[in-house]
């Protein structure tokens, strides 16, 4: 009986114990053991490079770049159909080809949520990269790509919607979202593009190289001027950075027109900034940009949905023996220039051949991750705004020179007389075709002024005044408890 | 089976009692009267029947009577059936009464202890574990359906899932509803790990006086489960065993070519699907589901010797899916044991063992299966699997999806608690239990490179390129440890007084790994694919290692004071202090508070003449916590993996996005609870109602905002979540005879749920249709979770009244009128109403059995009223020529038909609309059982045999058009179909069997 007394005893000591043991304090502390945002901050070296990173990796979003993206820029032109089959309407898509638009389509609140994103994100990035203690030449030309490509979001949005939210910094509270969330004026986002646009081009390098390719160069962010220029009509400030551009004696067309767009042509002389994809393991290639518009076939002729196909109007805008014209689209039932043979039953006679990736030829991994870059800027546009620039000033033989240049690349004449306004025409018409399927053409045809007699006359519902800016999306409108004010007469 | 024996004896007894006469001596009996669970049973009432003379048993159950030898006592205990014994001889009597309906002086499981049903001020439900082991149910919380008031059970047709488990209705949107689990005082999330044939007992806390000792995570109520610890005396084996069969409550038939072709051609006005095109005929549900077998087996070792207690036992289960190759294979052991030292100190250990191999096929095939076209072959004549021109219908074939699909995951845990209790000092007791509970889950996906055939020889669009391999291991350990004091004094019927103090501490945390590899060339043989190497970078691999996301460290300081004066008057009141580590530090510690008030009526002097053999009025109040929120929400933390390639260095992206409330807290839910409990007849009717407020004032909610690069939404405490409701219950136990006995039960719940003052009024969607739209909101003044649709009033007969009617841009004559509700002319998300939720304003079950003879038969009915269901899968069809119901291509509008419910043949993305939106209501047979018992007569030492029959979900009783109205899911967007594993009706047979060395006959 004694004895078991005793064990008793010991055992409710070493309770009693534990239990004392086990109030401790710091057991609530819980270490942490993921990555925070001071944990990158603390680790510069790494840390910036994931930051602007991240800022970069927007770009290859399905929202920013992809099916919506091809809609809101592509098929509501008149370089291209809807493509795909008459009972898939891809979401919206018909609404884009025939221009009944509405605030509830998907694409519209897809590219403004993508590209917003990535305004945030480089927000971030020009705030943490700012904060760490990193050598000056690294730190500056970050935050000088931060604001290069907050510029470009911004591009896209502004050409879209108009006026849009100003954010130049990070949003840290629901106050400062509340606060943010109306609409600044048309000026005030492209006074931000600009200042974004001269703070890049102040500090990035002139050239980068091949193992940085991706990044943009300060003759990025000079044609991004000019161009951003052409659109303000600001002349004179748009032929200043074209100067500029061509001056540095860095850039030349390629002489292969088709090459651009193959593997082989990137970051080519021409290239003044693509987005890098790339379709090694792991790939990262713009999710779906290939697919959406990959020729709709069976088996192994199925390369993906057959979107966005080039128009009758463009095939019939190509002069003979323009060489662009079979660089641009794909012919069904044609060889590639891969050797590939395409099915001659497609359900579509054309697909954008500028979005085609061989399997055979090229780095492929998947269709929904391809390696195709996209060539947001290239020496063949920047010729062509500084034709249009100087014609627009007066000196009809530079902007002659400089559309010559492109034209002769094309294997076509060289343009030999012509007023201003008759030169104005043909350099419209040249950059249809040099820039067909390259997402410029709605916007450029509303810069020009141009839309509605254009496309009404293809049987389009664009309705001047209105369809000059696209519908701001429901979705966001909503979210703000109505303080962003919708578009005139949507 | 010592009933039965007794009962026999008994029997016999009174036969030759008949014939051995009247000429009785008196004699000096004595015994000891036991329940069931060999408790001696104080206060029992012993009679000499039809005779003088009688006992009340004492604190010892013993009594003394005198009595004429061959006659006969009959022993009465209220609430137990009341038994007959024959007096052959003055040796020491045994007698056990059985408690088959006593819920009076029920023992019931409270949170650090037991406490009797009657001495309770809070509403919880007890269910014994020999009432499930027979189900075919994998866990416990299934069985619970229409058998527990206030508890709502979906149970999903998936072999080895565990189903939606709402207590007294959804308490959150954004946070955890289930309740939380207790399996020997280790606190988990799921049971599955728990052989049913192991439970002793499951207890369900419902208010906030049973549940607030559980603080912070006590919210959605919780259940107690506990495992068995052997038995008092002697040694029994016993053996369970269960063969089923599963078939497809509700087969739902798709379109044949013929219909298919016709319903296509006429959505796209031109000839898409013509004869040349229709190459097969493929019911693809044929194809891809089967009649499923399963078994199950338990042996179990139940016993004592000396000072220990022991239960051993292992289980296996086998449960095949309706869906080919979805297979669940489960193993568990157990051994649990106690070693009393002295009276003063005991021992024991609680150890349970479960491991589970699950080869899944997705959900989604059910989808696949109702949009693929019929008109091609699952398997070509030469062998590869068909497919079609992906121009006609880019679905795929449902069938290659499921074969080449390799998904297996498997695991094991580990739950164990040891513990030590000891009497410190007179009734002080103080014990100390830690449980720790391992887990280790591993996700095997392969699928190989694979490709599809049209019937011309060309490729298909479904294919597999290059084979792709991704492998998992979940690691997780948790552990927990209890210590606390009891103090129980007991001043005969003046009072009684319990109080316990105490502290836990606990901790979560893990690792979750991944590989993939996605290569034909680089990727290991088969027999080396289960080996891959996490670190090993190789062979290409994508590798990572992350914390689990739900990781903490929680301490907490709790007490109880229960208190009982004059057998009239309870109040039992609990204090928890809790702090949890996923929680800022000035925002950790929080204090919830319950207290409940009981006045046992029926003891009252005035109440004893009455029907009323027990009438017992509770109320309660308290504070209850849901922290069910994973870590960092108050913290910006990166996105990370945002891949970026500069030339071909690659770059680990990542950026933090959004804004964060700092002051983010837990869910507290004010609970108040009224309930009576009443017995008329002697017990014979027993039951409860109770009437239920819970308030979670500060429920977390998101507010949404435009997207400017900073996220969409934060998460805060910025709403009210309402549920309200009664719940009634009534049990009749008619105890014929001893060859004949019934018990009827009928339970029922009504639940009100609402959503009220969110932060800034704005709603979050929830409840993607698969087709673009969502169907669900989270809204001011709805359920949770409400449908959010357009209202439709016909259908357009011409062109013309389209264009007199607004409409959306497209709509032409046989589509659907959808309803310009604010009449501004057009049609958008203003026009939109809410039209219900998922939640069912009502439900119930009923329960009947019967014992006659060797027989016993069951019945057990569930239903469920006044919810709605959204049938998502009629509105998938858009663009690619999907099939459709073949109803519906029977019955559309068509030019001139004038029909005003189905629409035309369309290939537009159809709008939410009341259209879709079904009635959720069903009656549905739950169980049908019937059992016949063989007295073995110790034949091969086996004491009892018993075979059953049964059918689970034989027969449902349902307006709804789809699979099945049961559909388990987020609280915030349950009740949409579309890819749902439908129930199954399962017929099985099966026979518990027993073996026992007894000391008492």
């Amino acid at each position: 009986m004694k004895k078991t007394l005793n064990i008793s005893h010991w055992a409710g000591l070493l309770f009693l114990g534990m239990a004392i043991l086990s109030c401790q304090k710091s057991f609530l502390e819980e270490p942490s053991r993921v990555v925070t945002i001071n944990d990158l901050i603390n680790n510069p070296q790494d840390g910036s490079q994931r930051i602007i990173g991240a800022v970069y990796n927007r770009l290859f979003d399905w929202e920013t770049h992809s099916f919506s993206w091809i809609g809101v820029s592509s098929i509501t032109s008149d370089e291209a159909d809807k493509g795909s089959t008459p009972g898939d309407g891809g979401a919206d898509k018909i609404e884009m080809e025939t221009w009944t638009l509405s605030p509830t389509n998907l694409s519209f609140n897809e590219v403004w949520e993508g590209n917003f994103e990535g305004v945030g994100r480089a927000c971030y990035a020009i705030e943490f990269i700012g904060k760490m203690d990193l050598p000056e030449a690294e730190k500056s030309r970050y935050i000088g790509e931060a604001h290069f490509l907050r510029a470009y979001y911004y591009w896209n949005l502004v050409r879209c919607f108009g006026g849009v939210p100003k954010i130049d910094r990070v949003l840290a509270s629901q106050a400062d979202i509340e606060a943010a969330s109306t609409r600044a004026s048309e000026a005030e986002i492209y006074a931000l593009i600009e200042s974004d646009l001269l703070a890049a081009a102040a500090i990035l390098p002139t050239t980068v190289p091949s193992s940085e390719a991706g990044r943009p160069s300060r003759g990025s962010a000079e044609a991004f001027l000019a161009k951003m220029y052409l659109y303000r009509k600001d002349w004179a400030a748009s032929k200043a950075m074209c100067d500029r551009v061509i001056g540095s004696g860095l850039y030349s067309l390629l002489p292969d027109y088709a090459k651009i767009w193959r593997e082989a042509g990137e970051f080519s002389s021409e290239s003044l900034w693509e987005i890098n994809a790339v379709a090694t393991n792991p790939p990262k290639g713009i999710t779906g940009y290939t697919e959406v518009q990959g020729m709709r076939g069976s088996g192994d002729g199925d390369f993906g949905w057959g979107f966005n196909v080039p128009s009758q109007d463009l095939i019939n805008s190509y002069e003979p023996g323009d060489k662009r014209k079979d660089a641009t689209v794909l012919v069904s039932g044609s060889t590639l220039w891969d050797g590939y043979v395409t099915s001659s039953t497609l359900p579509n006679p054309y697909y954008n051949y500028k979005a085609y990736v061989s399997r055979t030829a090229e780095s492929y991994f998947d269709r929904g991750q391809s390696n195709k870059n996209l060539r947001v800027l290239r020496y063949g546009d920047l010729l062509l705004i500084k034709a249009e620039v100087e014609n627009e000033l007066g000196d009809t033989t530079a902007a002659k020179t400089a559309l010559n240049q492109v034209r002769t690349r094309a294997g076509l004449q060289p343009v030999n007389a012509g007023s201003q306004s008759s030169l104005r025409e043909l350099i419209y018409k040249e950059r249809k075709v040099e820039l067909a399927m390259e997402h410029d053409r709605t916007f450029d045809l509303r810069r020009t002024g141009r839309a509605g007699a254009v496309l009404r006359a293809l049987g389009k519902n664009y309705v001047d005044g209105k369809h000059d800016l696209f519908p701001i999306p429901q979705r966001q409108i909503d979210l703000s408890g109505g303080k962003l004010m919708q578009n005139p007469m949507y | 089976m010592i009933r039965l024996r007794t009962q026999l004896l008994t029997l016999i007894a009174i036969l030759i009692a008949g014939f051995s006469g009247l000429h009785a001596q008196q004699i000096l009996v004595k015994g000891v009267v036991y329940d069931e669970n060999r408790e001696p049973l104080p206060y029992a009432t012993v009679k000499v029947k039809n005779g003088t003379g009688g006992a009340i048993t004492d604190d010892a159950g013993a009594f003394e009577v005198k009595a004429p030898l061959n006659s006969v006592l009959v022993v009465t205990y209220t609430g137990y059936n009341s038994k007959e014994v024959l007096i052959d001889g003055d040796h020491p009597y045994e007698i056990t009464l059985d408690n088959a309906v006593n819920l009076l002086e029920q023992v019931v499981v409270v949170g650090y202890g037991t406490a009797r049903k009657s001495d309770l001020t809070g509403s919880s439900i007890k269910l014994k574990g020999d009432d499930i082991k027979n189900l075919p149910v994998l866990s416990a919380t299934q069985a619970l359906q229409g058998r527990a008031a206030g508890v709502q059970i979906v149970n999903s047709g998936a072999p080895g899932s565990a189903p939606n488990v709402r207590i007294r209705g959804t308490g959150s949107i954004l946070g955890g509803v289930e309740p939380l689990y207790i399996v020997d005082g280790i606190i988990t999330t799921d049971i599955r790990n728990v052989n049913n044939a192991d439970i002793l007992s499951v207890d369900v806390l419902k208010d906030a006086s049973s549940t607030a000792i559980y603080g912070a995570r006590a919210a959605n109520g919780v259940i107690i489960i506990q495992t068995k610890a052997g038995s008092k005396e002697g040694f029994t084996i016993n053996y369970d065993n269960q063969v089923s069969m599963r078939l497809m409550a509700h087969a739902i038939k798709m379109s044949p070519p013929g219909y298919y072709a016709e319903y296509s051609n006429d959505a796209a006005e031109f000839p898409v699907v013509t004869g040349g095109n229709i190459t097969g005929e493929t019911d693809w549900y044929d194809q891809i589901t089967r009649p499923a077998l399963g078994h199950s087996h338990n042996l179990s070792f139940n016993g004592s010797a000396n000072k220990y207690k022991y239960y051993l036992s292992a289980g296996y289960l086998q449960e095949e899916g309706m869906l080919i190759g979805n297979d669940y294979t489960r193993f568990t052991a157990r051994y649990n044991h106690e070693y009393a030292v002295n009276k003063r100190l005991k021992f024991g250990n609680m150890l349970g063992w479960s491991r589970y191999i699950s080869d899944n096929k997705p959900y989604s095939t059910f989808t696949q299966a109702y949009i693929a076209a019929p008109i091609f072959n699952a398997v070509n004549p030469d062998g590869t699997y068909g497919n079609i021109n992906s121009a006609i219908n880019n679905v795929g074939n449902p069938f290659a999806t499921i074969e080449t699909l390799n998904d297996r995951s498997y695991g094991q845990r580990l739950q164990a608690n040891l513990w030590g209790e000891i009497e410190i000092w007179k009734n002080i007791k103080f014990r100390s239990q830690g449980g720790v509970d391992y887990e280790r889950n591993n996700g095997y996906v392969y699928t190989p490179e694979y490709y599809t055939y049209q019937a011309d020889g060309m490729g298909g669009a479904q294919r597999n390129e290059l084979a792709d391999l991704t492998f998992q291991r979940d690691t997780i350990y948790q552990w927990v440890w209890d210590n606390f004091f009891t103090w129980d004094v007991t001043r005969g019927d003046e009072f009684d007084l319990k109080l316990t103090v105490g502290h836990t501490a606990e901790r979560r945390d893990g690792w979750v790994s991944r590989a993939t590899i996605s290569n034909n060339n680089r990727l290991p043989t088969a027999s080396e694919q289960w080996k891959l190497n996490f670190t090993d970078t190789a062979l290409g691999q994508q590798n990572f290692r992350d914390p689990i996301t739900n990781y903490f460290r929680r301490e907490s300081y709790f007490g109880r004071v229960s208190f009982k004066w004059q057998n009239r008057f309870l109040m039992n009141a609990t204090l928890r202090q809790d702090a949890n580590s996923n929680f800022p530090a000035s925002n950790r510690w929080g204090l919830f508070p319950s207290i409940g008030l009981g006045w046992i009526m029926s003891n009252e002097a005035f109440m004893q003449k009455t029907v009323f053999s027990d009438l017992k009025l509770r109320a309660s109040f308290g504070l209850v916590g849901n922290d069910v929120i994973s870590p960092g929400q108050f913290d910006l933390r990166p996105t990370q993996r945002l891949y970026t390639y500069f030339g071909t260095n690659r770059i680990d992206g990542a950026t933090v996005t959004g804004i964060v409330d700092p002051n983010l807290k837990w869910e507290t839910v004010r609970e108040y609870d009224f309930g009576i409990e009443y017995g008329l007849f002697e017990n014979a009717i027993r039951g409860e109602v109770d009437f239920y407020y819970k308030n979670a004032n500060d429920a977390l909610y998101s507010i949404s905002y435009p997207a400017l690069g900073f996220g969409t939404s934060f998460l805060t405490n910025a709403a009210d979540i309402i549920n309200k409701g009664v719940e009634f219950s009534i049990k009749w136990n008619k105890y014929h005879n001893e060859n004949f006995s019934q018990t009827f039960g009928l339970n029922f719940t009504a639940n009100q749920n609402k959503v009220q003052n969110v932060g800034l009024g704005r709603a979050l969607d929830f409840g993607g249709l698969g087709n673009g739209f969502t169907a669900t909101q989270a809204v001011e003044g709805q359920p949770i979770g409400a449908f959010w649709v357009f209202r439709t009033d016909g259908i357009f007969q011409t062109d013309e009244e389209v264009s007199n009617y607004p409409h959306v841009v497209g709509t032409k004559a046989g589509d659907l009128r959808l309803v310009d509700i604010n009449k501004d002319g057009i049609i958008d998300n203003l026009d939109r109403e809410h039209v219900g939720s998922y939640q069912p304003r009502f439900f119930g079950g009923f329960n009947y059995s019967a014992k006659w003879r060797t027989w016993d038969f069951g019945l057990d009915v569930f239903g469920n009223f006044g919810n709605k269901v959204y049938n998502a899968k009629k509105g998938l069809r858009f663009g690619s020529n999907y099939n459709v119901e073949l109803d519906i291509a029977k019955t559309r509008w068509k030019p001139g038909s004038g029909k005003n419910d189905i629409p035309r043949a369309s290939n537009v993305t159809p709008y939410p609309s009341d259209y879709f939106v079904e009635s959720g209501s069903f009656v549905r047979i739950n169980n049908i059982t019937i059992g016949k018992r063989f007295d073995m007569q110790r034949k091969w030492g086996i004491d009892n045999l018993r075979v059953f029959a049964s059918a689970q979900n034989p027969f449902i009783f349902t307006p709804y058009t789809g699979f099945t109205p049961e559909l388990p899911g987020k609280a915030t967007e349950s009740g949409i179909e579309l890819n749902i594993y439908p129930i199954s009706s399962a017929y099985l047979v099966g026979l518990n069997l027993s073996l026992s060395k007894n000391k008492q006959q």
